[in-house]
């Protein structure tokens, strides 16, 4: 079996690379993937380390709290969404550009 | 249905009031919302009184024996505290909403299913002790918030609030996320008491890797909370998205959204950090990096809201200093919590202050928007003269913004008082040095409002435009209400402090 810390080390890696992805692109629907990465990372590190949880001395049985936790995350992510590119379509129609450095009209 | 279950669904009596009247504004809106503009405002009027009426019969001794429903909620005094607010202040923003003038009536009957979908999430948030549960209600309120803040789809400016507001929103909760994955990693349990307990123990026991781990997953954490209540270096959003959306939306955000903040917050804090088996080292470390976030936060917001001409934007810019004084509350709490103490004085002076934020910026953005409506004013430079036109509403005003400074007779002084006590009781003096300093620079921007409607600018009476009918009445009154509430708690503030006491964690 592949021991826990590879699956960590790769959970690290992708959520650096969605973080990375989040401050460095200026596109408004790449940096909402880039999101979705950091959150897929979130679900990696989860099922891995529910896979990994010592059973129950009493029942024998690990309890499956880490990859319902994965199924929740991901049903918000996708209704985060839904939400997030019909507000990127909006300000499209408004603006007609979905760079974030234009959108910049309010500050200090 | 057996007895417990029935018990349960008592103490989750006003979420169900919510869900209730979600879907009749729903409904009702498609029905004969293009007919008339109120009836689905005042259905959801009255389904927000109804949840309260529900909050307030259920007193604890109402809810279940374990004190918690379906496993996931705790129905205790604490969760009774913050819920009262959280749907008492959306109730007020949904009356302040049907008056407010720069909604479009084919959108105004849409507002009022977000704005309660988003309470029910804030109620959801501050109940739980289970981390899926949290991630869930943190979700419920966040996505509604977006479309709100972006809700004046013609507006340039809020739509680019919605957009800070999601991307800024989405990163947290995806940092909060991955810091709940290490906790789990860590305890093997996603209930807060259980990811206390393996924190503790590991804390003392662990590897130097796992010690960092949780240091990470801490400011992970931290991240997703700092952006809800608006804390430093996760503030960024706040003022951008307060100037953006439109004004009730700005006072939701500021009030039931960083209630239900603070309350998970708080709620969190008491159950993965302080358990009984905690080690000082761990104590006095995160005491200390409460109050330094909390110093700067307050310094931050105070100093730059200074800069700032559009009323909404000071307030935001205030708002974030309150942040940084409720967040003193916490540092006490923390840096108290080792000591035998029936009361932990850190606790009840937040609370007391979040009580008496509630009342004075709940006014506050109500009579900047009463004054929006009639003159269409935002500014401070617009605002000149304007307390001789529109006296009642000028008066609340400054009423509420004495309140915010923490000046005498009103409950903010109170509020502020418990807070610099409980922060000398936890030994953090120069916490206290720097919040009574703050205060000073708070009354300087609070006053150049004070100053352009009184002092400033000609005193020839402006009509502007007065609306008439039951709604607007309705709504100045409730401005009269807090006005009265916040001078009356500030003299005889027994009452309120009974009640703060009885929700102590």
């Amino acid at each position: 079996m592949i021991p826990l810390e590879h699956w960590l080390y790769l959970s690290g890696m992708v959520f650096t690379l969605g973080l990375c992805g989040v401050l460095m692109r200026r596109n408004v629907i790449l940096v909402l993937m880039s999101i979705e990465i950091m959150l897929n990372a979130a679900n990696l590190a989860l099922v891995a380390f529910n896979k990994y949880l010592p059973p129950d001395p009493a029942t024998g049985a690990t309890a499956p709290d880490g990859q319902v936790f994965v199924f929740f995350t991901i049903a918000v992510a996708a209704a985060e969404v839904a939400v997030a590119l019909a507000i990127a379509m909006a300000l499209f129609r408004r603006l007609d550009t979905v760079n974030v450095d234009d959108v910049a009209n309010l500050r200090w | 249905m057996t007895p417990e279950m029935i018990a349960d669904l008592k103490a989750i009596a006003p979420e169900i009031w919510l869900v209730g009247t979600l879907l009749v504004t729903l409904i009702a809106d498609l029905v004969i919302g293009k007919r008339s503009q109120t009836t689905v405002g005042v259905l959801a009027l009255l389904g927000v009184s109804g949840a309260l009426w529900a909050l307030m019969g259920a007193g604890p001794e109402a809810g279940p024996e374990s004190g918690r429903a379906f496993g996931v909620l705790a129905s205790d005094g604490f969760a009774g505290f913050f819920r009262t607010l959280i749907i008492s202040a959306v109730g007020l923003v949904i009356l302040h909403g049907m008056v407010f003038r720069e909604l479009e009536s084919a959108t105004r009957n849409e507002f009022d299913p977000m704005l309660i979908g988003a309470a029910l999430g804030a109620c959801l948030l501050v109940s739980t002790d289970h981390l899926i549960m949290l991630v869930l209600a943190m979700e419920m309120l966040s996505l509604p918030s977006y479309v709100l803040a972006g809700w004046q789809k013609r507006e340039r400016r809020s739509s680019e609030a919605a957009l800070k507001y999601l991307v800024y929103g989405a990163l947290a909760s995806a940092l909060m996320v991955f810091g709940f994955s290490v906790l789990y990693g860590v305890s093997g349990s996603v209930w807060m008491t259980d990811v206390g307990r393996a924190v503790a123990t590991q804390w003392d026991t662990g590897s130097a890797l796992v010690r960092s781990a949780i240091g990470m997953a801490t400011v992970l954490v931290f991240a997703g909370f700092g952006f809800k209540i608006a804390a430093f270096p996760f503030h960024f959003w706040a003022p951008d998205v307060y100037e953006g959306s439109p004004t009730p939306v700005t006072t939701m955000l500021a009030v039931a959204s960083k209630a239900a903040g603070f309350g998970v917050l708080v709620r969190f804090i008491d159950a993965v950090f302080l358990g009984e088996t905690i080690s000082a080292d761990w104590l006095a470390r995160f005491g200390w990096v409460m109050a330094v976030l909390s110093a700067v936060t307050m310094t931050y917001g105070n100093v730059t809201a200074v800069l700032q001409r559009n009323v909404k934007r000071l307030l935001a810019y205030s708002s974030i200093a309150h942040a940084g004084y409720l967040l003193m509350g916490v540092a006490a709490m923390v840096t108290l919590s080792g000591q035998e103490s029936p009361i932990n004085l850190g606790v009840q002076s937040l609370l007391f202050y979040m009580a008496t934020y509630y009342f004075a910026t709940i006014g506050a953005f109500g009579c900047a928007m009463a004054l929006a409506n009639r003159f269409g004013v935002e500014t401070t430079d617009d605002y000149q003269g304007l307390g001789w036109s529109a006296p009642w509403t000028s008066s609340f005003f400054v009423i509420f913004l004495v309140s915010l400074t923490g000046l005498p007779p009103t409950v903010g002084f109170i509020g502020k008082f418990m807070l610099f006590k409980a922060s000398l009781d936890a030994g953090l003096f120069w916490l206290a040095i720097v919040g009574a300093l703050n205060a000073a620079v708070a009354l300087f921007y609070y006053l150049k409002v004070v100053r352009a409607l009184f002092l400033r600018g000609d005193r020839e009476p402006v009509e502007g435009l007065v609306a008439r009918g039951f709604m607007p009445l309705l709504a100045h009154a409730s401005l009269l209400l807090f006005a009265v509430a916040v001078v009356y708690y500030g003299l005889m503030f027994d009452g309120l402090s009974a009640w703060v006491n009885s929700a102590l964690l």
